[in-house]
């Protein structure tokens, strides 16, 4: 992490948390970003970033099993806190049900949206909260943004994995 | 589009979170969920010295019934507040409102009390607050007062609240068995802020009806025209004129979303389906 983005402004602290299962621990600045904590110190580029400031979705990540925007949390707020990326989603070369669904119902084009998505998906199925029609399913797809598809390969992909 | 330099603190309790508003005063902020906060700070139009998160304090969110009221902790997380049964029951205007607040992940982050003092006027839970007469609990260092609503919201993104104090829960009046709620409010995509906002509540139990505008004023307003006007059946009035005197009262935002005219006529479409749903 020596090659990281030169960081400056106040003091810096120290944050040790769990990324995809992997102990980090490190000094940051305050007011980094959690998405940018990911991505330029940890070089987890999955994570995407998109309009900084919480709407479009594309940085979501899980933190402590909860959907959060990384865009809109600082790094040192995940203290103590265990992260997962899209990068935790496949094993190996095998993707999760969840990608081979968006895979088979071509829920992606450029792939920019994909990670948050995915992520807020992942979420939502370890809480019990997975859409179970189309009205939920659009509910759900409202916070983010894509601008490809139309979201109807989403959508069909969700409601495969709910019957 | 990065936050400015900050200091960061992370206090135990509340008493050590009030040390530090008394000890940095106005150069400190607050951050709980921070979806308001944080983007304000990516853009700069935010620049505290200071930033104190709550989320390392236990006891402030819960959910509970607390005799004639329903109390919610500040920090409680809206999705939380949205899939409790206890809310549902007997805040449902509160669950009906807070669906409208966001999208799924800024509510499992953002909290009751964060959305509150932020005192957005399109926010759908002060119109809540508003409409049902809720009342929150502040504590500052000298101790604990109880603010209604209508006092602690004072004008757009200003409340009562003390730069030393924190809000630490909102209590609703629990609703009367056989309660019927609406809300409707219109935006361009659902989690959006609104452009106009309607919320109201019809409880057999007291016979009362209470009903609130939001987003079309700096702070959301109580329809005291139309709440009296409620015989415990119907109205004694005809509802289009009563919704036109409501909204001529009231001085209606022109904002970069919506001009005043076209607020206007929006904030009788809502008022009006609300009232006409519950009503039918």
């Amino acid at each position: 992490m020596s090659d990281c983005l030169p960081l400056v402004g106040g003091l810096r602290m120290k944050l040790c948390c769990a990324v995809n299962g992997e102990r980090v621990e490190t000094d940051i600045p305050p007011r980094l970003l959690l998405a940018d904590f990911i991505r330029h110190e940890l070089k987890l580029t999955g994570t995407h970033v998109g309009c900084e400031i919480g709407v479009c979705g594309a940085c979501t990540v899980i933190v402590d099993g909860v959907p959060v925007r990384s865009c809109l949390m600082f790094a040192i707020q995940a203290d103590g806190s265990e992260i997962r990326t899209v990068e935790s989603l496949a094993r190996e070369d095998e993707l999760s049900p969840l990608q081979v669904a968006f895979s088979r119902h071509h829920a992606l084009q450029c792939g920019f949206c994909t990670p948050g998505i995915l992520m807020v998906l992942q979420a939502v199925r370890e809480r019990n909260a997975w859409p179970r029609t189309e009205k939920e399913a659009r509910d759900l797809l409202s916070g983010h943004l894509c601008r490809c598809t139309g979201y109807q390969g989403m959508v069909d992909a969700i409601l495969e994995l709910a019957s | 589009m990065k936050p400015a330099a900050f200091e960061f603190h992370r206090p135990r309790d509340v008493d050590e979170a009030l040390a530090l508003l008394v000890r940095h005063g106005e150069a400190a902020r607050l951050i709980a969920g921070g979806q308001s906060l944080v983007p304000m700070m990516n853009f700069r139009l935010a620049t505290p010295n200071i930033l104190i998160d709550l989320n390392g304090i236990d006891g402030l969110a819960f959910i509970r019934r607390d005799g004639d009221l329903v109390r919610i902790g500040a920090a409680t997380r809206q999705q939380d507040v949205l899939e409790s049964a206890l809310v549902r029951t007997h805040a449902p205007l509160v669950a009906a409102s807070i669906r409208h607040v966001g999208h799924y992940v800024t509510r499992c982050r953002g909290t009751i009390g964060g959305s509150l003092a932020n005192a957005d006027p399109a926010s759908e839970l002060v119109l809540a607050a508003i409409t049902l007469g809720a009342s929150l609990t502040l504590r500052g260092a000298a101790g604990t007062r109880s603010v209604a609503a209508q006092d602690f919201f004072l004008d757009t993104m200003t409340t009562a609240l003390a730069p030393t104090e924190i809000v630490t829960d909102v209590a609703f009046p629990a609703a009367p068995e056989g309660t019927r709620v609406a809300f409707r409010e219109h935006v361009r995509r659902h989690g959006d802020f609104a452009i106009a906002s309607a919320a109201v509540q019809i409880s057999p139990g007291d016979g009362r009806l209470r009903a609130g505008l939001g987003a079309v004023t700096p702070v959301p307003v109580a329809c005291r025209r139309i709440e009296d006007a409620f015989d415990g059946d119907g109205l004694r009035a005809d509802l289009d004129a009563l919704v036109a005197a409501e909204i001529a009262a009231v001085e209606i935002l022109a904002d970069i979303r919506a001009g005043a005219g076209h607020r206007r006529r929006l904030a009788a479409v809502c008022l009006a389906d609300c009232i006409g749903e519950l009503l039918a």
